[in-house]
């Protein structure tokens, strides 16, 4: 029998405004109770009720998070403090702009600071003002002034003053084959104030000439450290402190400056590099008879790579000073792999002497990105530093070179680097770092920008 | 996989598992020989709501963060995620379907291209009523922060306007971007304002006395020198007018946005968990050939309004700026291919240590075209798509809910995409071809790749005898029909849903089955199951099952 039923297509009509018509389904009625139903979401099955207890329980804690999380995200915002430091955080709007920094890891620990900045003195444009201080859990202290005047054209006026103290400083002997186990600790206070002038040849060549007066001075380590595995330096090196200690270094430092840059980028530079070339004059002041020069080379290289934003970021330093006269340069003088010249996966201070030859490497890519590739996010790298301090250049050889990997995050934002996360290993020590610098693109006017006047940087 | 080889230890949890995750979603209703359910009874009076105002950081946070980890650790979730492996899908099924698989109306959803043929013109046409915002415009109140600034006006006839531009250096991309999605989306079903690409000149604008400025820590009455200031930071035509996008103000109060999961506790009308509705679900396969990837909460808006005496919240989505390429904030590569924080991709970037790029960051703009964002169809993906926050809702989507979407979005001919294409008024004609032809593909990719995870077999009905029924695969040119075949089986189904013994497979010439239920074995039941495949050439699809009902002739029920 076939089935005999009855059509369900309606007439023709078009789609009208409740919804009804003639669609693909045939005819649609209009809305009518037999064609109407209450849809809701079904009860949840018994097992997926016994098997949400347990996480319900084990996820409270998350939530509360969330909660938390929420309510502070929105009292932050409701009380204006989200957009002041947003604010202050963000791209500069005007002459004024605040910079938070942040570090942690290598010797000086935990802490942060604050920078101000105000580059329209006067409502001059270019004539700044930058105020810089941070500090540590450990006691580590910096604050430092200066303002920038321009003057003639492309010429920069750079007067500044400063104060460090450094509160774990190492010293491990002088060369580049002391060991671990000479560690000993000691405090340092500097405090510096000069002048610096730049100029601008074209685009990218800037040549420099400063005079800075530093003072530096090394302390004792405190009590507290004296039955710590890390003895201070008075108990490890009694017999044979180093030229210098106990005694406060007075002196000028005369430098010159010729830098060639072709690359501006501090974010996500994809070629170009930096070439430096610096020589510097010390002589000692009250009393203090000490005379050094000191050169100093560097290269930086950015080489892209395969695909967009994929660099070898590569830099090679080195570093002499050449003692004038019989007056010993004190041992708080000498180069030494701190900031900027790290050996990473080495702590800071590690290696003294009157030479360093070191080669950085990274690799680096793109992580993530806020919107746009160029913009704020995170880049990864993968890093090796390879070098030694030296004070002959037969000390340069396989045997006395470190070698030091690790990898790393760098923080970015719409205008350049901002931070980054370390970690770096060697035969000896792994080594954490967080810092608002990099060792690539260090700030040149150290003077204005706070930077330890070491005349050899 | 030859299941009695299996130890039969191991097909103990397997069996299981199988059980516990199907379940939910083969618990069909029984059978009734009734009409169709065309409409959800949600739009009954209600009393007014709060008006809901979710914090936008604190929304981004829990939407990119807390929500995917609950999701991630969810047991419901893993337990059918295991069961995905024996035909169950990895959550229940949509909640607001009807015995069709079809989405109702309801004050979410308005069944349009989708279900009822329509001239390219009328489809093109949208929401729009009348004429746009008529001159004089008044005004009332600017918007002068953000990247791009704004005003809001009075026409001349009383209606309320909200006047959006470009972002400089993009001229059209977003206002054109705006209009040609918002059309398509309200072709498709939703609720969307009246969004439509105006110019206008300076003589035509005049302030109101209530206009106000926001100066620091008070506010000011709004000046010709500040309106003259808001415009110099916006694109302008070469003939010295401006160009933007005028979005009518929507009737009714507003009471904030809808969330993507949920229900609205003070909408006795809501009954239905938000990231459970299909069109809601569906709407990531229409973001992603749209490329709508800026589908935060705020880009929502529930309206209570007065319709036919009764008093109801209708649901919209709004503001399709950031659309087909373009972005509230320019245009930018990675949009539509990763959230703006996205975890997994950064952990598999990490792990290749950079020997594997992105195909997004090869992208490029179209050379020569300004209009023109980020909108292309080399590297697209249907199920590549990522909106800027993952999505509650988007997270739920099944097959079953993805073939609705791609159905629908099938039903868009060439002709209907150059109409709407033509609403948003690009400059050139070579941009208007370009995104004619984007979307085109896109659509056809989108169409494919659902269609070949559901047999595209649909819209059964009955007439003189005989079941007929559409293969939109070839109908509508996404496949060739040379090669395709059907076949058909037919049983007796009682309303539990329960078959009778079923016949033999039979191959049909065309999507048309001549019923004879004497044929049919087995003791005789109110509704017959009607069971079809179709092939390609290689191998028989899923099945598409279809019930109707004997006495009526009713198609009552389908099963994909």
């Amino acid at each position: 029998m076939t089935l005999l039923l009855c059509t369900t297509a309606g007439a023709a009509t078009a789609q009208t405004r409740d919804g009804s018509g003639d669609s693909y389904w045939g005819a649609i009625p209009p809305p009518a109770d037999s064609v109407s139903a209450v849809f809701a979401s079904g009860p949840r099955p018994v097992w997926e009720t016994v098997l949400l207890v347990p996480y319900w329980i084990i996820g409270l804690p998350l939530r509360l998070v969330a909660v938390g999380v929420g309510e502070g995200v929105e009292l932050l915002d409701g009380s204006g403090v989200a957009s002041t430091v947003a604010g202050w955080l963000g791209p500069r709007t005007g002459p004024f702009g605040v910079i938070i920094s942040a570090r942690a890891g290598g010797l000086s620990g935990v802490g942060g600071g604050v920078a101000v900045e105000h580059t329209e003195l006067f409502n001059r444009p270019g004539t700044a003002f930058r105020g810089r201080v941070a500090g540590t859990f450990i006691g580590d202290f910096r604050a430092s002034g200066a303002v920038r005047v321009p003057f003639a054209e492309r010429s920069l006026l750079d007067l500044g003053t400063g104060y460090r103290f450094r509160n774990r400083v190492r010293y491990f002997g002088i060369g580049p084959e002391r060991g671990e186990e000479d560690e000993s600790l000691f405090r340092q206070r500097t405090w510096w104030v000069g002048g610096e002038v730049t100029g601008s040849w074209g685009d990218q060549i800037t040549t420099s000439a400063s005079l800075v007066f530093t003072s530096v001075k090394p302390l004792d380590a405190p009590e507290a450290d004296q039955d710590g595995d890390d003895p201070p330096i008075t108990v490890r090196y009694a017999d044979s402190l180093p030229p210098g200690f106990g005694e406060t270094s007075n002196g000028l430092a005369l430098g010159a400056e010729i830098m060639h840059q072709d690359v501006t980028d501090t974010g996500r530079p994809v070629g170009g590099g930096i070439r430096r070339a610096m020589v510097g004059y010390f002589r000692g002041t009250g009393g203090e008879t000490t005379q050094f020069w000191n050169v100093r080379g560097e290269l930086q290289q950015f080489v892209p790579l395969w695909y967009r934003h994929h660099v070898l970021a590569l830099r090679l330093l080195a570093s002499w000073m050449q003692q004038i006269g019989d007056a010993p340069i004190p041992f708080t003088r000498l180069i030494t792999n701190d900031d900027p010249d790290l050996l990473r996966g080495f702590d800071d201070f590690r290696w003294r002497d009157r030479g360093l030859a070191v080669l950085s490497a990274e690799y680096r890519w793109p992580l993530w990105a806020s919107e746009r590739a160029e913009g704020a996010g995170l880049d990864l790298y993968l890093l090796t530093d390879v070098g030694q301090v030296f004070s002959d250049f037969d000390d340069i050889r396989g045997r006395n070179l470190t070698f030091s990997y690790g990898a790393g995050l760098r923080l970015l934002t719409a205008a350049g680097f901002a931070l980054r996360i370390e970690y770096a290993r060697s035969n000896e020590d792994a080594v954490f770092r967080l810092r608002g610098d990099q060792i690539f693109q260090t700030f040149r006017s150290a003077l204005y920008h706070g930077r330890d006047p070491n005349p050899a940087r | 996989m030859d299941v009695t080889r299996i130890p039969r230890a191991r097909l103990v949890p397997l069996a299981a598992c199988a059980l516990l995750v199907s379940a939910p979603g083969v618990l069909h209703e029984p059978l009734r020989d009734a009409p169709v359910v065309w409409y959800a009874d949600d739009m009954r009076t209600i009393p007014e709501p709060a008006e809901r105002d979710p914090h936008i950081i604190r929304a981004a946070i829990d939407a990119t963060l807390f929500r995917p980890f609950g999701r991630f650790f969810h047991p419901g979730r893993f337990v059918r995620r295991v069961g995905t492996a024996f035909g169950g899908d990895h959550v229940p099924a949509a909640a607001n379907v009807n015995v069709l698989d079809e989405v109702p109306n309801s004050s979410w959803f308005t069944n349009r291209l989708g279900l009822f043929p329509s001239a390219p013109a009328v489809a093109a046409r949208g929401p729009a009523v009348g004429e746009g915002p008529a001159a004089p415009w008044t005004v009332i109140r600017p918007k002068t922060v953000g990247v791009t600034p704004g005003f809001n006006i009075r026409d001349a006839n009383g209606q309320v306007w909200v006047i959006k531009f470009d972002v400089v250096g993009f001229p059209s991309m977003a206002t054109a971007a705006g209009v040609i999605s918002g059309r398509i989306l309200h072709a498709v079903g939703y609720n969307v304002p009246d969004d439509r690409v105006v110019t206008f000149t300076r003589d035509q604008l005049q302030i109101s006395p209530d206009a106000e400025i926001r100066e620091d820590d008070h506010r000011r009455p709004m000046t010709h020198a500040d309106l003259d200031e808001l415009l110099a930071r916006v694109e302008r035509n070469p003939d010295g007018s401006w160009r933007a996008l005028a979005s009518r103000f929507l009737s009714g109060t507003l009471v904030g946005p809808f969330d993507w999961r949920g229900r609205r506790r003070d909408d006795p009308n809501d009954r239905v968990n938000h990231e459970d509705r299909r069109e809601i679900r569906g709407l990531a396969v229409f973001a992603a050939w749209l490329c709508h990837y800026d589908t935060k909460q705020g880009n929502t808006l529930d309206m209570y309004v007065e319709e036919d005496g009764r008093r109801f919240i209708r649901h919209y989505l709004i503001d399709f700026a950031s659309t087909l390429g373009a972005g509230g904030t320019g245009p930018f590569p990675a949009a539509c291919y990763e959230y703006s924080f996205d975890i997994g991709a950064s952990f598999v970037r990490a792990l290749s240590l950079g020997l594997f790029e992105d195909p997004w960051r090869q992208l490029e703009r179209p050379e020569g075209l300004d209009e023109i964002g980020y909108y292309e169809s080399d590297i697209f993906h249907p199920r590549s798509f990522k909106s800027l926050e993952p999505n509650a809702a988007f997270a739920n989507l099944t097959d079953r809910d993805g073939y609705w979407a791609a159905k629908i979005i099938s039903a868009f001919t060439d002709a209907h995409l150059e109409a709407m294409v033509a609403e948003g008024r690009y400059r050139t004609p070579e941009a208007a071809r370009w995104m004619r032809r984007v979307l085109a593909e896109r659509r056809d990719e989108i169409v494919r790749y659902w269609f070949s995870r559901v047999p595209a077999l649909d819209f059964f009905t009955y007439h003189s005898g005989a079941l007929r029924f559409h293969d939109l695969a070839t109908e509508r040119g996404i496949l060739d029909a040379e090669g395709t075949r059907y076949r058909v089986r037919l049983a007796f189904a009682a309303p539990s849903r329960d078959l009778g013994p079923s016949t033999a497979w039979v191959e049909l010439e065309r999507p048309e089955v001549e019923l004879s239920v004497s044929t049919i074995p087995g003791n005789h039941q109110p509704f017959i199951a009607v069971d079809v495949q179709v092939t390609r050439g290689t191998r028989w699809s899923h099945t598409v099952r279809v019930f109707m009902a004997v006495e009526s002739g009713r198609v009552v029920a389908l099963e994909r």
